[in-house]
């Protein structure tokens, strides 16, 4: 049984790790070869290009953000709000609420405090969305290799099937026909239904993507409108 | 005082006109994901219509007359014609297997379609509903465009990296240049002096002589607090009288402005996520892009350089195309 394991980073990727536990679970039995013969990484086998990190750039667009300030990590008033709208169950209709709730309690010291609950995200966001893209090009290994495995016992199904052509095939090799007959049809019907769900494993990355621009853009706001 | 209000209050509403398109121009939004496409007014920035065609829908552009609407959709290798008065599918053309994007002649027949999946490109008669030619190009054609003589068809293929320069009467490729890899729109520039290309994975725009098919500039972009990878430039428009362009870079979620006389970028406008085409309206006030991930298309004001709305449309918005009513 093919496994792609995601550790839990951090108490805050909780939810939504396991979402996507759940999500990638069931493409466990997805996997697929690469459609795009040009993507850089021969084991990335989504239509967009493989983007490792998602930078602050991207999505914020108030003043420049320091990536380097790490103040969030100790600031239990980002802590609790990043807890609140970083999970996907949550919608984006209640985490604008919950944002503009913060906002209109800390109107002193707001465009700090957004922008670093928005470097606290996006660093939740670019754990759990690396965890993603390594599960994935993990799973496009081992399609790869069932895929290669079913060539290789498709070759061996021909030879015996020559053989009981010619009169030759042996007791021994009827048993290992019926079994090789029996395992392709197995490994063919996981390959195809794995890659029947390739654009569903390769949305996981962009919903994240998705979710945390969203978000920004709530983030930046309140601040924007002042 | 009371007076001053009064015209503050003037100069406020008609700043706020001043943003949007003067005349009613009519957007056409395809959405990739929704089988759609979507209509928006250009004067209110509302969605007044959405409309079901093909599968897949990718390329889209008007007829020359402005009374159709053409529509790839890609997953049903089919071109569809659509009635924009009563918004109805009025027949399809044969558009070869995954049609993604086309370019009408400037005369408004016919019609150059890359087959993405097929390494072709297919000529068809938009009137007799014929397959002219099917010309052979490199893996995975994208990019179509045409000079404004007509004489000359471009087109890349994404995965041969080149720009191929087709002869329109004979059908035959006259020229390949190597540009950088995943080479996606390529366009004339207003003079038909210049090429435009933009290479998604490379990261760059290539600009080639028509005349002597060189490389004479190549365009990289850089953008503050954003990583390289996520910087790929596709869509690519330039102004009528050729000052400025504009380039759509993908995931970075911006919009770049060049300077067409220094091939410097003067700003990089964060518009919606995965940016990938572009559309002026005919009075070039405002420019629409479409963003595949966030699902909505920005709109930018050209004079003020500024992203004045965001509209939400369907899923994957893919291209646009404007219509002078």
């Amino acid at each position: 049984m093919l496994q792609i394991c995601f550790k839990k980073t951090s108490p805050l990727t909780g939810p939504l790790t396991g979402l996507f536990m759940l999500t990638l679970s069931a493409a466990i039995i997805i996997t697929t070869t690469p459609t795009h013969a040009f993507s850089e990484d021969k084991n990335w086998p989504c239509a967009q290009r493989k983007v490792e990190k998602l930078s602050a750039g991207q999505m914020w667009r108030g003043s420049p953000v320091d990536v380097k300030d790490t103040s969030w990590q100790t600031n239990d008033k980002i802590t609790a709000l990043t807890k609140e709208i970083l999970p996907r169950r949550i919608t984006l209709e209640q985490t604008n609420k919950t944002i503009t709730k913060f906002a209109s309690e800390n109107k002193d010291n707001l465009e700090p405090l957004m922008k670093q609950t928005f470097l606290a995200l996006l660093n939740e966001t670019n754990q759990i969305r690396s965890e993603i893209i390594g599960g994935i090009g993990r799973f496009t290994k081992r399609q790869k290799d069932l895929a290669k495995r079913i060539t290789t016992n498709r070759q061996k199904v021909t030879e015996l099937e020559k053989n009981d052509e010619d009169g030759t095939l042996t007791k021994e090799q009827d048993k290992q026909l019926v079994a090789l007959e029996r395992s392709l049809e197995w490994d063919q019907r996981i390959h195809e239904e794995r890659e029947q769900s390739l654009d569903f494993v390769c949305e996981a990355p962009v919903l994240l993507e998705q979710r945390l621009f969203a978000l920004a853009k709530q983030l930046n706001a309140p601040f924007e409108k002042k | 005082m009371k007076n001053f209000t009064k015209s503050m209050a003037l100069i406020f509403s008609l700043s706020l006109l001043s943003t949007t398109s003067a005349s009613a121009y009519t957007v056409y939004i395809s959405n990739e994901k929704d089988d759609t496409v979507t209509i928006i007014d250009s004067k209110t920035l509302k969605v007044t219509d959405t409309i079901k065609v093909g599968q897949r829908p990718r390329g889209i552009t008007l007829t020359k007359d402005q009374k159709q609407l053409l529509v790839c959709a890609s997953d049903d290798d089919t071109v569809e014609v659509i009635d924009r008065q009563t918004k109805k599918i009025v027949k399809t053309l044969p558009s070869g297997p995954d049609p993604e994007l086309f370019i009408l002649h400037p005369t408004g027949n016919p019609l150059y379609i890359a087959n993405e999946d097929d390494n072709m490109v297919t000529v068809v008669d938009i009137k007799t509903n014929k397959v002219l030619s099917e010309i052979g190009v490199g893996v995975e054609p994208e990019g179509m465009g045409i000079s404004p003589d007509g004489k000359t068809i471009i087109n890349t293929s994404e995965t041969t990296n080149m720009v191929h320069f087709i002869d329109s009467k004979t059908h035959e490729i006259t020229h390949n240049v190597l540009v950088d890899q995943r080479p996606r729109v390529s366009i004339y520039g207003p003079a038909g002096k210049y090429v435009w290309a933009s290479s998604e994975i490379g990261g760059t725009v290539s600009i080639i002589d028509a005349k002597t098919k060189e490389i004479t500039k190549k365009i990289s972009f850089k953008i503050p607090g954003i990583s390289q990878d996520t910087i790929q430039p596709v869509g690519i428009q330039l102004l009528k009288d050729g000052s400025k362009a504009f380039v759509a870079l993908g995931p970075s979620n911006r919009v770049a402005v060049i300077n067409t006389k220094t091939y410097e970028v003067e700003k990089y406008l964060l518009v919606g996520q995965r940016v990938w085409n572009l559309g002026f309206t005919p009075d070039e006030k405002l420019i629409f892009t479409t963003n595949g991930i966030s699902n909505d298309v920005s709109v930018i004001d050209v004079a003020s350089l500024k992203v004045i709305k965001s509209i939400p449309v369907g899923r994957y918005p893919w291209g646009v195309v404007i219509a002078n009513d």
